[in-house]
């Protein structure tokens, strides 16, 4: 899960106190010359312009995490970044299933694979260049990955995969803790100014998908400024950060140093004289600004708020500027392998059939804004998605009956768990904090009650929900909490960048932190991510990505509820919009302003 | 008097270190009560990988792991006379008033705070003359015109105002006002600009205070009309509009002003919701981003700085008091 | 009143105007053993009614008054509390609150005050508000509450003095100090400066004085002016108004509710009771012949030195009337020991101010002789 606002949640509190009042007509919200249509940027690019110039204005309801490429793990940040920072290969910028491609970026291509499927070899750019006008090296690039992977001492937000397969001979302590240049990850080969080779210790198919990571955007050594770097991120892309104030604003402007020849693509264009992104906005204030005019981007990504969605969805004219796509996130139950009598597949299988979706869905905010009842781990957007259902209940609406035969079997096996009148008692987390997590987990409850199952829901904050409560094993386990609401965003749209801190051992942090939070590991899973990883045929991976999907479904692990979606509004004036599939959200890397 | 500001003065200090004690207490201990680890605690501010260097460095970092009584005391040492801190590359010195170092922004705490001041003080001057100039003229007039249409229409606001909170009142104003645009512009930079964004804030935050201000301004008018001395310079032939103002509302004007001194302190703190509903980068806003990412050397030090304003805020309309009230006494 | 030893020099019988010629400091006598009906009033109060409409009925609280005073005279208006005398003084100085458009609210005033001939009633705010001050002005009881508590004793000694003159402050400062030097003040130069909580009680009522004087006027009111004070100061401002009254030859009324503070000072007495004069005449007349059994009952229970300790005061019994529902007929019958006397008129009829034949006009259903009689056998020899 790339970390959602926290803030939208007290925004969001704030938005319903204040709905009553801020919703008055919109008919102001101007939009005249629009070409748009209700999704038309699911497929095709809105409003297309090269017309350079202009202030495009952003903002969002929170704050990064960091803007250190080698430091931040949210979303919206990844999808941003590339405006200033260039990693070795990226999404490509089309809608639709074309954008699921990976294509060149600062590597000459997505890498090339040694027959052993153990080093990849990346070539850089001619021409690429920083801000400073020095040129960027195949060292930066492994610097970068080192101090991004091995230097989490310093650099502790974001993701650590390189680490965990790429060769490591001396034990390097990274960076930070181990001050001599010299010294650096034995498995990283720099060859050259240009080429850069990864060897692992396994075969790992998805590796141009990690060269897509932020991490292996170039960092200059000598301008590593540690946690600070931050404040003086060295660009090496179109755009170079002029300043930026936490919890305030940041603003990026042109990089003069950018040669387009480096940029044979096309990718990075500019096309706005200066980017702006005011910080920590209120998210019903923000949305009101969006909807007339005064802003161009909600750069958050994860959609408009619920006043403003109501105000869109009955307007034609706000409506034809939106678009309501799956953002690659699943909200989903896990059920506890460890929490007896859950250890019983067939307890499992009996709140699989217990969970009346529909209801969820309603409590989740219905089809737009909500998303759609979801019966996989996969969400339609990834590769290796193919649509099953391993647990059909009539309307998806639940099956007590069925839910109560397999209670029935789980009750020979488990006589002790349950009460003299056939009931069990299970207790469900949430976060107290999130209105629609506790309202769909008061659905499921209702539903469970009709199979003999009896919820009670427990309520905890989410800034703790992981570290402290329901991702933390001790207190699980002391607490007996059998099922957790959950919501889970693929870190990139395939079965490993989806699925592996969920359903498999990497996800579990005893001393708290854990994500795989029904502590499920199951070895025929574990092989499949093999197979999946050792091939790097894009039909052998897409059916056995769909194998993991189903097979953890059918040692019902958890209980998929809904594919996500948000509901993304554009004005007018903005040009080149789409939903960038991979992403799950607006492409930020070449939005523009056009008409001023 | 001096003597008594001294005295005052060394009060609050201790005052506050008692402060500092409690909200140490809350964010650094209770927890720890509560059944969190070290290491429980540094999970929440370090990547989902949970790797465990980073969570090692989180932990050596806000000396999760110290005796309590030397976190306190490295705390108090650090405001006091400075500290130094390692982000993991270079020492940073923090100097005195040191209000700690914040891992998430890598920032030191008393510039961040510093930073988000001149909004809030902005914030709070302004919506304060707004409120005490309307407060007090629509109570004076409510109290000389007892029972008049403008009487009960003012204080039928009134009552409103009270009732109806800032993030009511807020979205209403900018309903009204067509998306007025409220982005701090800081004073130096563009005076009229900054007074032109910040009026709509300015008069939802001050709408509330002005309906309470105007509701004390009219009681107290009521009651000093009533006091012998003004019936005194009536008798002495002073003028009904002189009688007024010099007479009854300086005494009436009193308490009004103390309140007032201790109002201003609350909301120089942080005018939470009002930062909050216009998004204004304030020292509220920055206190609830700060709780948000549990950035908890941020929040004490909002937390801090708002009870020195409001202790302050206390002295200053003490001495006030002493100096516009002759019978008040210093010692 | 039990201080009253602590000033040796007071005569035994002190407050009988008589014996107070035989004093040995040989203070003025005070003038006109008769009330001079006929002559220049300078103030003339005819049928005066102030009555207050509430949500509980009328108050009439004042009803029917009538009275007149000469320049240099002074005028004793006595009576409990709740009589009327503050009502009648502030509706003097034009101070009542008047009723609003609709006619709610406030007082309503009927009647005559003429000063100098100008009628006060119908007079516009803004000339009440010229003449208060500097022709009629008016000392409080209590001065702590009436003086403010902000502005310094000068300062609001000046203002008095700048309302009605067009000086600087400089001027209306000098001013400030040559009245607190005249009221008695030591070192006024240095006190001018002082707040009222830094003066003492006799002080400030002084400086009380000195506001009122400030401007020489005709007519000065004082309202319980010694009420707050102890007794040894008492005398003093008693002292000191009658010289001053002497000095400007202005009109002076005292409103108290105790015979003693006006037995010194005033040439007449009006005695009131629920917002009416029952007794009214010479002071010296009231006070060695007084008619009404309500005067008769002011004097008994008034302390007195020559008294023996052990002997109890005698209050009237009863409290004063509603002013909403006043008894029918005379308003002090219930409480009148002699109402059975006159058979039912004193509850069916309200009794007439009538002249005694010498001098005093007496509102009461007894016949002169029986009220002669009844004092001289019952109440004197109490006294």
């Amino acid at each position: 899960m790339r970390k959602t606002k926290l803030i939208a949640a007290v925004a969001g509190a704030i938005a319903v106190a204040t709905a009553a009042s801020a919703c008055g007509s919109s008919s102001s919200g101007a939009v005249n010359s629009s070409t748009s249509s209700f999704n038309a940027g699911m497929t095709t690019v809105v409003n297309p312009s090269s017309h350079p110039g202009g202030v495009l204005r952003m903002a969002m309801a929170s704050d990064w995490d960091s803007i250190d490429p080698g430091n931040t793990y949210y979303g919206f940040s990844w999808d941003f970044i590339r405006l200033y920072g260039r990693s070795l290969v990226t999404w490509k910028q089309a809608p639709g299933t074309a954008g699921l491609q990976l294509v060149p970026d600062l590597a000459t291509d997505t890498g090339q694979v040694s027959p052993d499927g153990l080093t990849w070899t990346f070539h850089l750019r001619d021409g690429a260049t920083y801000q400073d006008g020095s040129v960027v090296t195949a060292a930066d690039v492994k610097y970068a990955v080192e101090r991004s992977n091995w230097g989490q001492d310093t650099l502790v937000n974001g993701p650590g995969y390189f680490k965990n397969i790429v060769q490591d001979k001396t034990n390097y302590r990274g960076p930070y803790l181990d001050k001599n240049p010299a010294d650096g990850v034995s498995g990283i080969e720099v060859d050259g100014t240009d080429t850069i080779k990864f060897h692992l210790t396994r075969k790992f198919s998805d590796f141009p998908e990690l060269a897509a990571l932020p991490s292996t955007i170039p960092v200059p050594r000598a301008k590593d400024t540690g946690a600070n770097y931050y404040k003086s991120v060295v660009s090496s892309s179109q755009y170079e950060v002029s300043s930026y104030v936490p919890g305030k604003q940041a603003v990026l402007v042109p990089n003069p140093n950018f040669k387009s020849s480096s940029d044979p693509d096309g990718i990075h264009k500019v096309t706005a004289d200066k980017i702006t992104v005011q910080l920590d906005l209120n998210q019903d204030q923000l949305d009101q600004e969006l909807l007339h005019g005064q802003l161009d981007v909600d750069l958050g990504g994860t959609g408009v708020g619920t006043t403003a969605q109501s105000q869109i969805l009955a307007n034609p004219a706000l409506k034809s500027q939106a678009d309501d796509g799956y953002t690659n996130a699943l909200t989903f139950m896990t059920i506890n392998t460890q929490v007896k009598p859950f250890d019983n597949i067939d307890c499992r299988r009996a709140v699989e059939f217990a969970v009346d979706k529909t209801t969820v869905q309603s409590a989740l905010g219905g089809s737009i804004g909500g998303g759609d009842i979801a019966s996989t781990l996969l969400t339609p957007n990834m590769s290796g998605y193919e649509q099953s259902n391993r647990y059909p209940t009539p309307g998806n609406q639940g099956d007590p009956q069925q839910a109560k035969a397999e209670l029935a079997t789980c009750q020979k096996a488990e006589p002790g768990q349950f009460t003299g009148g056939g009931m069990l008692n299970v207790k469900l987390s949430a976060r107290l904090d999130r209105p629609k997590e506790v309202n769909s987990a008061v659905a499921i409850q209702a539903a469970l009650a009709l199979a003999n199952i009896n919820v009670e829901i427990e309520k905890y904050p989410s800034d703790k929900y992981f570290s402290a409560f329901a991702g933390n094993d001790a207190f699980v386990k002391s607490n007996k909490i059998g099922l957790s609401m959950m919501k889970w965003l693929a870190d990139w749209p395939d079965v490993f960048g989806d699925l592996d801190q969920v359903i498999t051992p990497d996800g579990i942090h005893p001393g708290g932190g854990s994500t795989n939070l029904g502590d499920y590991s199951s070895p025929k899973v574990q092989q499949l991510f093999g197979q999946y990883l050792g091939t790097n045929d894009a039909a052998t991976r897409a059916r056995v990505g769909a194998q993991i999907d189903q097979q953890a479904m059918d040692d019902a692990a958890i209980v998929p509820l809904t594919y996500n979606k948000a509901l993304e509004y554009h004005p007018a004036n903005v040009a080149n919009w789409y939903m960038q599939p991979a992403f799950g959200m607006p492409d930020f890397s070449m939005l523009g302003v056009s008409g001023s | 008097m001096l003597t008594y500001i001294v005295r005052r003065l060394l009060a609050a200090v201790g005052l506050l270190l008692v402060v500092t004690l409690i909200t140490f207490w809350i964010f650094y201990i209770l927890p720890l009560w509560a059944g969190q680890t070290p290491q429980s605690l540094a999970a929440a501010y370090v990547g989902k990988q949970q790797d465990p260097l980073a969570l090692r460095a989180v932990v050596d970092r806000f000396g999760f792991d110290k005796p309590l009584f030397a976190q306190y005391f490295d705390y108090v040492i650090g405001i006091v006379h400075g500290r130094t801190y390692s982000d993991g590359v270079s020492l940073i010195h923090c100097n005195a008033p040191c209000f700690g170092y914040s891992f998430k922004n890598y920032e030191q705490v008393w510039p961040t705070l510093l930073s988000r001041a001149p909004v809030t003080v902005s914030i709070a001057l302004g919506a304060g003359v707004l409120w005490l100039v309307f407060g007090v003229l629509s109570g004076v007039i409510s109290a000389v015109r007892k029972g008049s249409i403008a009487d009960r229409v003012s204080m039928g606001i009134a009552l409103a105002g009270v009732a109806l909170p800032v993030y009511f009142v807020g979205p209403l104003l900018e309903a009204l006002t067509g998306r007025w645009n409220t982005t701090y512009v800081p004073f130096l930079s563009n005076p009229f600009q900054w007074a032109q964004h910040l009026s709509i804030p300015w008069v939802a935050l001050a709408f509330g205070y002005a309906a309470l201000y105007a509701r004390m301004t009219r009681a107290g008018m009521l009651d000093a009309l009533n006091e012998d001395f003004v019936r005194t310079a009536r008798a002495k032939g002073v003028r009904e509009r002189k009688v007024l103002y010099r007479h009854a509302l300086r005494s009436a004007l009193t308490p009004i002003i103390t309140i007032f001194g201790m109002d201003l302190g609350a909301v120089l703190g942080g005018a939470v919701l009002l930062e909050v509903t216009f998004s204004l980068p304030g020292l509220g806003l920055l206190a609830i981003n700060s709780i948000q990412q549990d950035d908890f050397p941020v929040v004490m030090g909002v937390t801090l700085l708002a009870a020195f304003f409001i202790v302050v805020a206390n002295i200053v309309v003490d001495v006030f008091y002493a100096v516009v009230d002759p019978r008040v006494r210093l010692a | 009143m039990s201080g009253r030893h602590s000033r040796p020099n007071q005569p035994s019988n002190w407050f009988q105007p008589a014996r107070v010629a035989s004093e040995p400091e040989g203070r003025p006598q005070p003038r006109g053993a008769e009330p001079e009906r006929d002559g220049p009033a300078f103030l003339e109060v005819r049928d005066l009614n102030v009555h207050f409409p509430t949500e509980d009925g009328l108050v009439k609280a004042v009803d029917g008054l009538s009275f007149t005073l000469r320049r240099g005279q002074t005028l004793g208006i006595v009576g409990e509390s709740g009589s009327g005398k503050s009502v009648t003084s502030l509706a003097l100085l034009g101070l009542h609150k008047r009723p609003d458009k609709r006619g709610r609210g406030g007082a309503r005033i009927r009647g005559e005050i003429r000063l100098d001939g100008e009628d006060l009633v119908a007079a516009p705010p803004e000339r009440l508000e010229t003449l208060r001050g500097e022709k009629l002005a008016m000392v409080f009881q209590d001065p702590m509450s009436a003086m403010h508590p902000y502005y310094t004793v000068g300062e609001q000694i000046a203002e008095a003095f700048l309302v009605h003159n067009r000086a600087s402050k400089a001027v209306a400062r000098k001013r400030a100090i040559e009245m607190l030097d005249r009221v008695g003040i030591p070192q006024p130069d240095a006190r001018v400066d002082d707040f009222p909580h830094q003066f003492s009680g006799g002080m400030r009522q002084r400086a009380m004085i000195a506001m009122a004087l400030v401007c020489n006027p005709q007519l000065l009111i004082a309202d319980e002016p010694t009420t707050a004070l102890d007794v040894t100061v008492q005398a003093q401002i008693l002292d000191l108004m009658r010289d001053l009254q002497q000095e400007f030859n202005s009109a002076l009324i005292v409103i108290t509710h105790d015979l003693g503070v006006v037995a010194e000072l005033a040439d007449d007495i009006m005695v009131m009771y629920a917002g009416k004069a029952v007794e009214y005449g010479p002071a010296k007349a009231v006070f060695t012949d007084p008619e009404h059994p309500y005067t008769w009952g002011l004097l008994g229970s008034m302390p007195r030195l020559d008294r023996a300790v052990q002997e109890r005061l005698l209050p009237i019994p009863g409290n004063p009337p509603s002013l909403i529902n006043v008894p029918s007929g005379c308003a002090f019958h219930p409480r009148c020991g002699y109402a059975q006397m006159a058979g039912g008129h004193c509850r069916n009829e309200v009794p007439q101010l009538v002249d005694n034949g010498q001098g005093t006009l007496v509102s009461c259903h007894l016949w002169p002789q029986q009220r002669r009689g009844l004092f001289a056998e019952h109440i004197a020899p109490k006294l």
